[in-house]
This record gives C-alpha cells, structure tokens and sequence, in this order.
C-alpha cells in the first residue's frame, strides 16, 4: 500500500483525534460514577373506596330487591401470574343467610386501568348479578394481556352488591362482612 | 556596634608570616569563618486540582421500597474541592437506565430525581425532581469564583403507580466541567 493511500486512510483519523485531544485540554473534565438501585417489593391489595353500606328493602315481600350499592375497589399488584388468572377477585360474606330468606349478589360492573397502558386487567366472571355466599364465589378474572407489564395490575374494580328477598321477610337488621379477595394465582 | 575583628587579623597575621617564613600553613578558612551565604533559587508550584467526591452511606443510592402512595427516597452528596479559581458546573448522565433482573425498565415518570442548591453559593439547575431519563444534563453550576462547594443529589421513588416487583439496577455518573 502506498504511502498516500495511508495517509489518505489514517491521517484524517489522527487529525480527529488530535483535534478531541487538544478540546479536551483545553476544557478539562473528569467524572466519577456510582451505583443506583430501587427496590420494588411484592404487593397485592385490594381496598374498597366507599367504606360500610346499607341496603335497604322497601318492600318484604318474595322477589323484592334492595336498593343496588356501588363499591369501587382499587386493586394493586406487581407480580401477579402473566396470562388468564380465574377467578383472580372472589367475593364471600363472613356467615351465611337465611338463604331461604335473603339473597345477597353482586355484579362485576367494570374495570378502569389506572397503570400503564400494557398493564394487565380485569374482566368479570360471569354476566349480571351472582349468588355469594360464605363459600365464596368468582367475582373477576384476570385477562391475558398483551403487553410486557401483564403481571402488574393498577386500577379500579367497580361492584354492584344488592340483596333479593327469596321469600316474606320479618322487619330486623343484620350487619354482615363482605370479603373480596384478590390473588395472584401461583 | 563594637565588631570584635581580632580572630580575622590573627588568620590574616598568620597566613603572611608563613609566606614570609616559606612554610606551607594550613589554614582552614571554614573553620576561621564566622558565617556563609549561598543562595539558591527555588519555586513553590501548587497544581491546578478538582476533586469530585461522592459521599452516600452505603457508596450507592438505594430507593426502597418503591410502592405506591409511599414515596421513597436515598441522596448522594457531591463534595467538590478545586484550586482552580474558574467557574464550574456539574453534569449527570444516566449511563445506565435502571433494569429489572428481567432487562425489564422502569418507567421515567416512576423515578425522579434534584439536586439542591450548593453550600457556598453554588445554584441547582434541577431543583425540583424529573423524571430520571438517560442523557446527560447540567444539574449545578459553582458560584462566580468557581469556590469549593457541595450540594445532594436526592432519587425519589413518588410511589405514584405499581411497579413490577424487583430488584433495578443502573448506573449515573457525575462530571464537571470548566464553564
């Protein structure tokens, strides 16, 4: 290889280079670095927004319903199962009715993502109200995502809860807990 | 002041008289000297010097736990030391985004991070928190003199949305630069 043919490949190379080195005295610099480190724990909560309610019958008779009650629920999780979780939100009440008496149901009325975009989400279970009872029952699954993030869910579960007189009722009160579980599956 | 010259005129005396006399008289002069003076040129070079510390309990930033409606926070003190009289400012560069052990990322919006104005007049560039993204930025710039000055770096975690659980792991590096 000639000597031009050289020069012609290497000299415009050292010319940059020498022209950085000769910035970089000019404006000296140096730099010092370190490590950065977060730590996300697992978490798996589900909290209602609306506190205790009441429902109420205007009327004792057979096929009476009460008045519909809407909780809202946020829902947080960040290491769920990737893909279809059912029965991923179960709803149970602490002891069981007077089943002859009342029945208490509830409907899955829709689910808001409040994360990113390619969070995972929920859906309900089954279409209209349900039966719960102290067995516990299938409120919402959690659907197949499609995004990178399908493990971690982040927004608001929306219930209706409801009682229905199954048969003549006699006029009282009873307070009653009602559990909604969200688990992760695995 | 009375100079008592009586030891010179006996080195001096004797000295002549061994001329005098053809003998060789050693005479040590150094001995007979009262005091002798060299002089020597010297000069005292401080070197121009920067020094760029940074101080943080463990050596690392640690941001735990990242959980939502909980915000979480650790801080780097930079510590700057310089002779040099000029002007300065302080870059940060996110070499490494934070990762999950999965080369998952985390969101920008879900990590932020400041910088507090110096101790000796130095001024903030972030003072409120940003998103931490990758690049490079001026977080600080010295007072006018280009003194000594120290200022925190503080990464917050603002607990506002889930993050996947885990480990993140990435890298800053802070630099300076004459203005």
């Amino acid at each position: 290889m000639s000597r031009a043919i050289l020069w012609k490949k290497w000299g415009a190379r050292f010319f940059w280079i020498g022209l950085l080195f000769f910035f970089s005295e000019l404006a000296p610099s140096a730099w010092a670095g370190f490590g950065l480190e977060g730590e996300a724990p697992p978490i798996l909560s589900i909290r209602d927004t609306t506190g205790p309610f009441l429902l109420e019958f205007d009327d004792f008779m057979s096929g009476s319903a009460s008045n519909v009650q809407r909780v809202t629920y946020r829902v947080r999780a960040n290491n769920m199962s990737k893909g279809k979780v059912k029965g991923a939100v179960e709803a149970r009440i602490s002891s069981e009715l007077d089943s002859k008496e009342i029945e208490f149901e509830g409907d899955v009325l829709g689910y808001r993502n409040l994360g990113d975009p390619d969070f995972g989400r929920l859906e309900e279970t089954h279409q209209g109200f349900r039966k719960v009872t102290d067995k516990g029952m299938a409120l919402a699954d959690k659907a197949k995502g499609s995004g990178a993030q399908d493990d971690c869910l982040d927004g608001e579960l929306a219930v209706a809860w409801r009682a229905v007189l199954k048969k003549p009722a006699a006029a009282g009160k009873t307070e009653i807990s009602l559990l909604v579980t969200l688990t992760d599956g695995s | 002041m009375a100079v008592d010259r009586r030891p010179e005129f006996r080195v001096l005396f004797l000295w002549a008289a061994g001329l005098l006399l053809g003998l060789s008289v050693p005479v040590t002069p150094a001995a007979a000297q009262s005091s002798a003076t060299d002089t020597i040129g010297f000069e005292i070079e401080v070197e121009p010097a920067f020094f760029l510390d940074l101080v943080s309990e463990g050596g690392n930033i640690l941001v735990s736990p990242m959980v939502p409606d909980r915000p979480a926070s650790d801080a780097m003190r930079v510590v700057v030391r310089t002779n040099r009289g000029q002007p300065y400012r302080i870059l940060h560069t996110l070499e490494e985004p934070l990762r999950g052990p999965d080369g998952r990322r985390i969101d920008p919006g879900a990590f932020l991070f400041s910088a507090s104005d110096g101790l000796h007049g130095g001024r903030s560039r972030v003072p409120h928190p940003v998103p931490l993204k990758s690049g490079r930025s001026v977080v600080f710039l010295s007072n006018r003199r280009g003194d000594a000055d120290e200022f925190l770096l503080t990464y917050t975690a603002p607990g506002r949305s889930v993050i996947a659980s885990g480990r993140y792991r990435g890298r800053v590096e802070v630099e300076w630069e004459l203005q």
